[in-house]
C-alpha cells in the first residue's frame, strides 16, 4: 500500500505553548519556497502567514470546565477537496507519500482551494499572493544531511510535551498508527468524506479511585496524635507461655 | 529587590549617586505600583537635585525604562553574546543527573552594542572589587567569557562543570580549562552528567548519592536531608525576637512580626496584604501569569509572538462578570486599594468565581519597544501592576518575597472606553 504521512496530535497532552507555531514559522519562513510574510508586524493589528496555529477554547461551565488547546494545520486529506478545484494544477497530492502541496509558481491566488477546504487550513500570503499551507516540512523530512532523528517536521521537533507524532498512517506498525489505534484517534469532520490523514487523540480522564479506608491510618485507630496506650505489665505476653 | 527604586529615593539604607539597571523594566512591568515608581524615578529632593542623580539603563530595546535613563548602554540580544546557564544559579539539570548549558554568539553585535555582562565585568574590574582583582592589584578577568572559565566559587568549582581540568578531561570538578567554551560549542552547548541508576533515587538519604555529591562539591555535608516539620531554624529567629536568644536581634520595628510568623510549626494565616484589606469592599483575588508562548521573552520583542498575544484581557468568571453588569468584550474597571485600571473583559468558565487574572507584561507604553504608538499593546493591552502595592509590610514575612498574588480587587462596568491609566507616547530615539 502507498505511504500516507501524517501528524497525530494528542489533545490530552498539548498545553498550548505555541512552540509548534513559532518553530513552524521559523523553519518555513527561511525555506526555499520563500518567506511567510508579515503585515504591519510592529504596528496596529499585526497579521501574517502561518502554516500552523493553536486555537484555545473552553468547554463546559465552571467548575466542570476544560480548556482545550487545539493545534490546526493542513490535514493532508486522502481525498483532498482543495486539489480538483485548482484551475492551474498548482494544488497536488503526492502519490509517493500523500503530502498535499502547492506549487507557488503555478498558483494564481484565485482562492478556490481555500473555499473548498472545510478546515480553513489554507492562507493566502498577502505579499506573495499565493496560497500557502503546511508541507509537513517536506524540505526537512527527506534531507539526508540531517541526522535521521531530526528528519521530522519542525513542529514535532519543537513540542516540549511530545504531543505530536509524525509517521506513515498506512503502516499499521508505525508509531502514528499505533497511537490512533490504541488511544482512540479520530479525524476531524469525517462527514465531509475528505478522510483527513492527520488525526487527533481525545482528551482523557485519568482516574485514581481512592476508597475511604485508604484515607484512614490503620496504625492510628484512635485517631489521636500520640502513642497508643501500653498494655498493663500484668497482661500475658508470649514470654509467659514459651521458653525459647 | 522589588523596592530598589523606592529605597534609592528614600535614601534607605543610604543616598546613592548612580543606579544601574539591567534585565528589569522597572518603569513598567518589573515593578509593583508602577505609577508611583515612575514618579519616584524623576523625584527631586529639597535641594532641587534628583534623588537618583545618575540612572544608567542597559537594554536591547527602547523599553519604558530606557525613557528614564541618563545614559543608555545598548545591550545585545542573546544571539550576539556568551551566556551560561550555570550550576551556580538555576541550572537546567535533568532527573538522571546534573546538567548545565551555554550560549555562544552566532552573529556579531550590531553597532556599539555590548552584552550587559561585559559592562558588569568592566565595572567590577575598574572598581577593583576583590573577586575581580589579582593579588598584585591587576585586573583578574579580561572579559565575560574569561570570567566564566576562570572564576572559581570553590577550588575546582566554577560556573560550568563540563570539560574542566587543563585539558578538559575532567567533569564536575577540576581546574579551569582555557578551551572550555570551544568544548561546549562542539557538544551542542550542553553538558550532562548521567548518574548511575543506584544514585538516582531517594537522593535525600541515598548514601551513595550523598558520598558522590560531597566528593564533587554539590553538597558540603553528606548527612541525610530531612524535611523539618518543626523548624529549629525558624525557632531561633523567634527566640531572638522574644529576647530569649543571645546574638543577633531583629530591628525593634520588626520584632513582633518575626515573633509571630517565624513559628517553628506551620500554621495558616491570610497573606499580610489581605489582612490589611477590607475584603468585603474588595472581594476578588487578582493574579497574573506570563503567556507560555512568551515565557522566555520578557525582555524582547518579536513580530510573530505579538501576533499570538497582541493585547490582553482581564479574565473574569462569566457569573461574576454578569453580576457586576460587565459584558464579554466590554471595557471594565478593576480597582484595588492602591489604584484602578480600565481594561477589556473576557468572560471565562475556566477561572474560579472569586479570582480574576490576566497575562502580564503584554501592555506597553505607546511608542515603546519600537512599536507604533497605535499598536494593540498600547491601545488595548494593560498592566495589573498599577493595582499592586510594593510596601515591604505586605511581603512574605519569612522570605521577604514580593507578594505579587496577594492583592484584592473589585470590578465594575466602565462607561468610557480605552485603557486607563493613559501614558504619553515615547519619541523614537535615533537608532
Amino acid at each position: 500500500m502507498s505511504k500516507q504521512l501524517a501528524l497525530v496530535i494528542d489533545l490530552n497532552v498539548c498545553v498550548g505553548c505555541h512552540a509548534c507555531v513559532t518553530s513552524c514559522k521559523q523553519w518555513n519562513t527561511f525555506g526555499e519556497a520563500g518567506p511567510l510574510s508579515d503585515q504591519n508586524p510592529y504596528g496596529a493589528e499585526p497579521s501574517g502567514t502561518f502554516f500552523n496555529r493553536v486555537q484555545t477554547f473552553e468547554v463546559g461551565e465552571y467548575p466542570h470546565t476544560e480548556t482545550v488547546h487545539f493545534p490546526k494545520s493542513c490535514l493532508h486529506c486522502e481525498d483532498p477537496p482543495c486539489v480538483p478545484v485548482c484551475p492551474t494544477g498548482a494544488s497536488t497530492k503526492r502519490a509517493e507519500d500523500g503530502i498535499v502541496l502547492v506549487d507557488y509558481d503555478k498558483c494564481i491566488g484565485c482562492n478556490y482551494c481555500s473555499w473548498a477546504c472545510p478546515y480553513g487550513a489554507r492562507e493566502l500570503d498577502q505579499q506573495q499572493k499565493v496560497m500557502k499551507k503546511c508541507t509537513l516540512c517536506v524540505d526537512r523530512i527527506y534531507d539526508a544531511t540531517l541526522p535521521e532523528a531530526e528528519r521530522k517536521p519542525a513542529c514535532v521537533m519543537a513540542c516540549p510535551t511530545s504531543a505530536r507524532v509524525f509517521g506513515d498512517i498506512h503502516d499499521p506498525e508505525s508509531e502514528a498508527s499505533r497511537a490512533i489505534r490504541d488511544s482512540g484517534g479520530y479525524a476531524l469532520m469525517p462527514e465531509w468524506g475528505t478522510q483527513p490523514a492527520n488525526h487527533y487523540l481525545p482528551r482523557r480522564k485519568t482516574l485514581k479511585p481512592i476508597h475511604p479506608d485508604e484515607l484512614e491510618r490503620h496504625d492510628n485507630p484512635l485517631k489521636v496524635d500520640g502513642k497508643l496506650p501500653r498494655p498493663a505489665s500484668a497482661e500475658p505476653a508470649l514470654d509467659d507461655v514459651t521458653s525459647w | 529587590m522589588h523596592n530598589v527604586i523606592t529605597n534609592a529615593v528614600r535614601g534607605d539604607p543610604y543616598q546613592i549617586d548612580t543606579l544601574l539597571i539591567f534585565m528589569a523594566n522597572m518603569a513598567w512591568n518589573s515593578t509593583m505600583n508602577t505609577m508611583q515608581v515612575r514618579e519616584k524615578l524623576n523625584a527631586k529632593g529639597e535641594d532641587g537635585n534628583y534623588r537618583i542623580p545618575f540612572l544608567v539603563v542597559c537594554d536591547a530595546f527602547q523599553s519604558e525604562m530606557v525613557a528614564f535613563a541618563d545614559l543608555v548602554l545598548p545591550d545585545t540580544t542573546y544571539l550576539e553574546r556568551h551566556d551560561a546557564m550555570s550550576m551556580l544559579d538555576r541550572p537546567i539539570s535533568e532527573y538522571d543527573g546534573p546538567a548545565d548549558s551555554v550560549r555562544v554568539p552566532v552573529v556579531e553585535p550590531t553597532g556599539n552594542c555590548k552584552p550587559f555582562q561585559e559592562v558588569l565585568i568592566e565595572l567590577a574590574s575598574r572598581l577593583k572589587f576583590p573577586a575581580f582583582t589579582a593579588e598584585d592589584g591587576s585586573r583578574k578577568f579580561k572579559d565575560y567569557p574569561d570570567f566564566v572559565v576562570n572564576y572559581q566559587a570553590q577550588p575546582g568549582i566554577g560556573f560550568l562543570m563540563g570539560w574542566r581540568g587543563k585539558d578538559g578531561s575532567q567533569h564536575l570538578r577540576g581546574e579551569p580549562n582555557p578551551n572550555q567554551w570551544e568544548m561546549y560549542a562542539k557538544n551542542n552547548c550542553v553538558f550532562q552528567h548521567h548518574l548511575p541508576p543506584a544514585l538516582q533515587y531517594m537522593r535525600n538519604w541515598n548514601q551513595g548519592y550523598m558520598d558522590w555529591a560531597q566528593q564533587v562539591g554539590l553538597r558540603r555535608d553528606r548527612d541525610p536531608i530531612v524535611i523539618h516539620l518543626y523548624s529549629e531554624f525558624l525557632q531561633r529567629f523567634r527566640l531572638a525576637a522574644q529576647g530569649r536568644h543571645k546574638g543577633k536581634q531583629p530591628p525593634q520595628r520588626l520584632r513582633e512580626r518575626v515573633a509571630t510568623y517565624f513559628d517553628p510549626l506551620p500554621f495558616f494565616y491570610a497573606p499580610l496584604e489581605q489582612q490589611a484589606t477590607d475584603t468585603q469592599k474588595y472581594p476578588l483575588n487578582a493574579v497574573t501569569q506570563r503567556p507560555m508562548a512568551m515565557y522566555h521573552s520578557w525582555d524582547s520583542q518579536n513580530a510573530w509572538l505579538r501576533q499570538i498575544h497582541t493585547h490582553n484581557f482581564l479574565f473574569v468568571n462569566s457569573r461574576t462578570a454578569l453580576a457586576a453588569g460587565i459584558a464579554d468584550g466590554a471595557w471594565m474597571w478593576v480597582e484595588s486599594p492602591w489604584g484602578k485600571v480600565r481594561c477589556l473583559c473576557r468572560h471565562s468558565e475556566a477561572v474560579e468565581p472569586g479570582t480574576v487574572w490576566t497575562w502580564n507584561a503584554i501592555g506597553k507604553q505607546p511608542g515603546a519597544w519600537g512599536l507604533a504608538p497605535a499598536a494593540n499593546e498600547a491601545r488595548k493591552g494593560f498592566l495589573l501592576n498599577h493595582l499592586i502595592s510594593d510596601s515591604p509590610a505586605h511581603s512574605d514575612p519569612i522570605t521577604g518575597q514580593a507578594g505579587w498574588y496577594d492583592v484584592r480587587v473589585r470590578i465594575y462596568a466602565a462607561a468610557e472606553q480605552g485603557v486607563s491609566p493613559e501614558f504619553p507616547a515615547l519619541q523614537k530615539v535615533p537608532a
